[in-house]
């Protein structure tokens, strides 16, 4: 099984859409009037992480990212990790709802970082020592 | 008819649409091909481009095309009967709106993630792109009127859903600085908000809330206009404030209910057993608007609908991981689009109603019909509901409150888009006043769909709701049309068939003009001197995407290779290009047929 690691957007990336006609949705790509809220001192979410994983990491490990309204992804994926870890009962639940926290980090279902991002650097370093772990 | 039947059937067609159709379309018309470099991949940015798994993308992409409107359509389109409208919404989600959704995504993919807009105006013509701008900018007034109307009449019948209604507004805010503060799971909060939403029925069931007195204390003869003022002036507001501080939470909320609301309706049909009342095809009073084309404006969303290139292109292709996903993501998150659709038909014809005599009385005329048509959605999913063991008075309340949720969010975006279209037209015309200034932007995008909210129409309760609603639907076939356009003359373009976008192309631009024809006869013999120009403008831009799409597949065609264009990412070209990086990556123009398929 190639390796997945996930990264869950912060509370306020703009993005996520519920609704018809909801949604992200820019009808032009060149006009300045469609701005996203910039974001608390110029933080830039997830990417830097991102992008310094992708960097670093070989190409048959998956990187996602994914806002944290998607559970209906999210859910099922720490499930399936926790249980392969032979995480079950309130391990498996502490596991899923750390996981589910806005800016976090796992690796095949392994929660690395629950609520704040590590620094790119310390990102991956910890994705591969646990990468390195199997 | 049993209901579930009906839902099995539909399930099955829309199963075989997605197997067969979906991959004729993938190998023979758009040529997905997995080798592709996606922009995801050429621009990625860990920030709005970036590849993403297929079924991660489905999730985002469903929840941003599944709302409101392909409940409003349906519930009022079975007036016709359920067969006219049920046919139209499978025929319409496999062969119209699995292209539209499909072929926008494949089309933005091939052009740089770019959106519909801005292919209309490079892949067809500068023209283009200022007739989808006008088209735009009616579709989003005509979506701000009618949901500000549907909301304000629910408001009226079910006074009950008021204080759960406005109380989401601060829990949604509460949700997302709670979130924000914690750095905590938006999963388990927003369940809370769920569970807190749904307590609050039984409140708004304890204390109702009409405006009644505060109407006549105005001396405005309908409440339904205080409500339509009032969401204005809260639309004004929650459009200027920052997505993440109301949008972005209610949207969590909204995500569960969207997924109870579809359980919901499943598990009544299944328990209850529901038979559906209405005719197959039901035989109108005279006078009636007839179900061609009507029918096919009627139902926009839900069978196809325009607005849904602008998600396909504006996000979903930016993540795009392989350009093969297009075909998983778009085509079925047409489909779900459609099942939704077909939700709404049962609750409208088996859960409304106990027999055909009931269901008669609920549509008796068109008029009845369309204003009553979301009242009976909320009646026939409070059936559903009660199925299940909900008590009835609750359940009304329930579904009231999972449509309005949907349409406040729907309306939230609807003029926080439209002030971006206004700021367009301000830069296009140079006026910076418009342009530049997000106060007098944001009031010329709330003004105008209050003043089509509140214009009197025909009869002694104000405007036929119906007749708003088809306006809606017109500007929205446009929006698919446009981009159907865009989607046929890049196929012809690559040298392939394009028929499977002209036939529902060709199919939309007939019955909408029809439409506006027939409409806009009946609006100059009624004296209508507000919906009559407004459809003339409207019938003027859908002659104008005749001509510019006309043209534009006449000029492809010309242009075509003779050859075409490998789609499999093993021809010679493939080859070529993978030995010239330079040239994936390089700022062509668009439109020839070797220029912009990249690999």
């Amino acid at each position: 099984m190639t390796s997945r690691v996930v990264l869950v957007r912060g509370p306020r990336a703009a993005g996520g859409g519920g609704g018809c006609c909801s949604g992200d949705v820019r009808p032009f790509d060149e006009g300045g009037s469609h701005c996203h809220a910039p974001r608390d001192g110029g933080d830039e979410g997830v990417a830097p992480v991102y992008r310094a994983l992708r960097a670093a990491l070989p190409d048959d490990v998956a990187i996602e990212i994914v806002s944290p309204s998607n559970w209906l992804w999210l859910v099922p994926e720490l499930v399936r990790g926790g249980r392969r870890r032979g995480l079950r009962g309130p391990a498996l639940r502490r596991s899923v709802r750390a996981g589910m926290a806005v800016e976090s980090l796992i690796v095949d279902g392994a929660v690395l970082a629950s609520g704040r991002l590590p620094a790119p650097a310390a990102a991956v370093a910890a994705v591969e020592a646990e990468l390195a772990l199997r | 008819m049993p209901a579930f039947v009906v839902a099995a059937v539909v399930g099955v067609l829309f199963f075989l649409g997605y197997r067969y159709y979906s991959s004729y379309l993938a190998r023979k018309v758009y040529a997905l091909d997995p080798a592709f470099v996606t922009p995801a991949h050429e621009f990625n940015d860990g920030n709005d481009f970036v590849p993403t798994n297929k079924h991660v993308l489905f999730g985002h992409h469903f929840t941003s095309v599944a709302g409101a409107a392909p409940i409003v359509g349906p519930a009022i389109a079975v007036f016709w009967g359920w067969g006219p409208a049920l046919t139209w919404i499978v025929l319409g989600t496999i062969f119209a709106a699995g292209v539209h959704d499909f072929g926008a995504l494949a089309v933005s993919v091939r052009h740089k993630a770019k959106s519909i807009g801005t292919l209309a105006g490079e892949v067809i013509n500068g023209r283009a792109r200022k007739l989808f701008l006008a088209i735009i900018f009616f579709l989003l007034t005509l979506v701000n009127a009618v949901f500000a109307v549907v909301i304000g009449n629910l408001f009226v019948a079910n006074p009950g859903a008021v204080i759960p209604i406005v109380l989401e507004i601060p829990l949604a805010i509460a949700i997302g600085v709670y979130i924000y503060r914690t750095r905590s799971s938006a999963l388990i909060p927003s369940i809370v908000g769920v569970i807190v939403l749904y307590a609050l029925i039984l409140v708004g069931n304890a204390y109702p809330i009409s405006l009644d007195g505060l109407a006549d204390a105005l001396g405005v003869e309908q409440t339904r206009n205080v409500w339509v003022v009032l969401l204005f002036a809260y639309t004004w507001i929650a459009s200027r404030i920052p997505v993440w501080v109301l949008l972005q939470p209610r949207d969590y909320i909204n995500s569960h209910q969207l997924f109870i609301a579809l359980g919901v309706i499943a598990l009544g049909v299944i328990v209850g057993m529901n038979t559906i009342q209405a005719p197959v095809i039901n035989d109108v009073p005279e006078g009636s608007p007839s179900f061609f084309p009507f029918l096919f404006i009627t139902i926009a969303c839900g069978a196809v609908s325009g607005f849904h290139s602008l998600v396909s292109s504006g996000t979903t292709s930016k993540q795009l991981d392989k350009e093969t996903d297009a075909r998983y993501v778009g085509y079925m998150g047409a489909v779900g689009e459609g099942s939704l659709a077909t939700g709404a038909v049962l609750a409208a014809t088996a859960g409304v109603a106990a027999s055909q005599a009931d269901w008669q009385a609920l549509y008796p005329d068109f008029a009845t019909a369309s204003s009553g048509a979301v009242g009976n959605f909320v009646a026939g999913v409070a059936q559903f509901a009660n199925n299940i063991a909900v008590p009835l008075d609750i359940a009304t309340i329930f579904a009231a409150v999972v449509v309005i949720s949907f349409a406040a969010t729907t309306m939230d975006t609807g003029v926080r888009l439209q002030r971006y279209v206004v700021q367009e037209i301000g830069e296009l015309l140079n006026v910076r006043a418009i342009s530049r200034n997000l106060t007098v932007a944001t009031t010329i995008a709330v003004l105008i769909p209050l003043g089509m909210a509140l214009i009197p129409g025909e009869g002694e309760a104000g405007y036929t709701f119906g007749v708003l609603w088809q306006l809606f639907g017109t500007t929205n076939q446009l929006t698919a049309g446009l981009a159907l356009s865009v989607i046929a003359v890049w196929v012809t373009r690559q040298g392939r068939n394009p028929i499977a976008a002209i036939i529902p192309l060709v199919f939309l631009l007939v019955m909408t003009t029809w439409a506006l024809i027939i409409n806009l006869v009946r609006f100059v013999e009624n004296d209508q001197w507000v919906l009559a120009p407004l459809d003339a403008l409207i019938f003027v831009l859908a002659v104008w995407l005749i001509v510019e799409a006309a043209l534009a597949l006449v000029q492809a065609r010309r242009e075509r290779p003779a050859v075409p264009v490998d789609g499999t990412g093993t021809g010679p070209e493939s080859v070529v290009a993978r030995a010239n990086p330079d040239e994936a990556t390089s700022d062509v123009p668009l439109g020839g047929a070797d220029r912009d398929d990249r690999r």
